[in-house]
């Protein structure tokens, strides 16, 4: 398959999925720069286009999930550094995190408080979730792309709104 | 639930799809053809090349290195025969 098409067939799918888990522009286009070296690499297994699109959501859950925990795990050290300095710095970095190109500034706010609570669910919650309410798929292409049953994916949603719930309840609170 | 499910279509709505800026896709080709050249035979060669290169010269080295310990060892009587007969010198002439 030609490397410009492959792109251009698959990079607003892989880009608006990125910015949904990572919510800044830098972070997402670092994410689409990783998942389309990976599809480049492996362009030549793919001959059914279906069976691409899947795994182009696959490898960019995946590559999203990644580069979190890669991130919290930073900011877990620069917050230990913090302890020896004074100031607020890790609310500073939270406000200004969140930089979507697609939400208009009067609803950034509470965009950004929502998918601040979803971030708060465990991986395969949070993707089920997504994928469902944010991206519109059905439980039968979710269960295809995550690998499972759809049974489990129902189950999946229904934990992760659950969650949500009490998540959005608790950050309200405080 | 319901709840739930409002705020997430509210929010699905607020979330306007954008499109993926083209420059990506010259970095993703500079990227691979990176990881391209770093895969080819004529690098792996030159990489074991080197890597047999340097466990060559650590040999090299050590074995440098044992060669020194010997010979100190065995100068060592000697010196001391030298040490002896001159403390018994110093001695001798008290």
């Amino acid at each position: 398959m030609e490397f410009n098409q492959l792109y251009y067939d698959h990079k607003d799918l892989v880009y608006n999925l990125a910015l949904k888990y990572l919510q800044n522009v830098e972070d997402a286009e670092e994410v689409t720069q990783d998942v389309f070296v990976s599809l480049f690499a492996k362009a030549e297994q793919f001959e059914q286009k279906a069976q691409m699109s899947t795994y182009v959501y696959r490898i960019t859950i995946n590559k999203s999930l990644d580069f979190i925990k890669a991130r919290n795990a930073k900011k877990r050290q620069g917050f230990l550094s913090s302890l020896f300095r004074s100031g607020n710095q890790e609310a500073i970095f939270i406000q200004d995190h969140f930089n979507h190109p697609g939400v208009e500034l009067e609803s950034k706010e509470e965009v950004s408080f929502i998918m601040n609570c979803i971030n708060q669910l465990p991986d395969s919650q949070k993707t089920a979730l997504i994928l469902h309410k944010l991206e519109d798929k059905s439980q039968m292409e979710i269960s295809e792309i995550m690998e499972t049953t759809p049974k489990a994916i129902e189950s999946l949603v229904q934990r992760a709104k659950n969650n949500l719930k009490k998540i959005m309840d608790q950050a309200k609170d405080k | 639930m319901q709840e739930i499910d409002n705020i997430l279509d509210q929010t699905k709505k607020q979330i306007k799809r954008v499109e993926a800026p083209d420059y990506i896709l010259t970095r993703v080709r500079q990227e691979f053809e990176n990881l391209k050249e770093v895969a080819t035979p004529k690098f792996i060669w030159s990489a074991v090349f080197a890597t047999m290169l340097l466990l060559l010269l650590n040999i090299y080295v050590i074995g440098q290195n044992r060669t020194y310990t010997i010979s100190e060892t065995e100068i060592n009587p000697e010196m001391e025969e030298i040490m002896a007969s001159s403390s018994n010198q110093l001695y001798g002439d008290e």
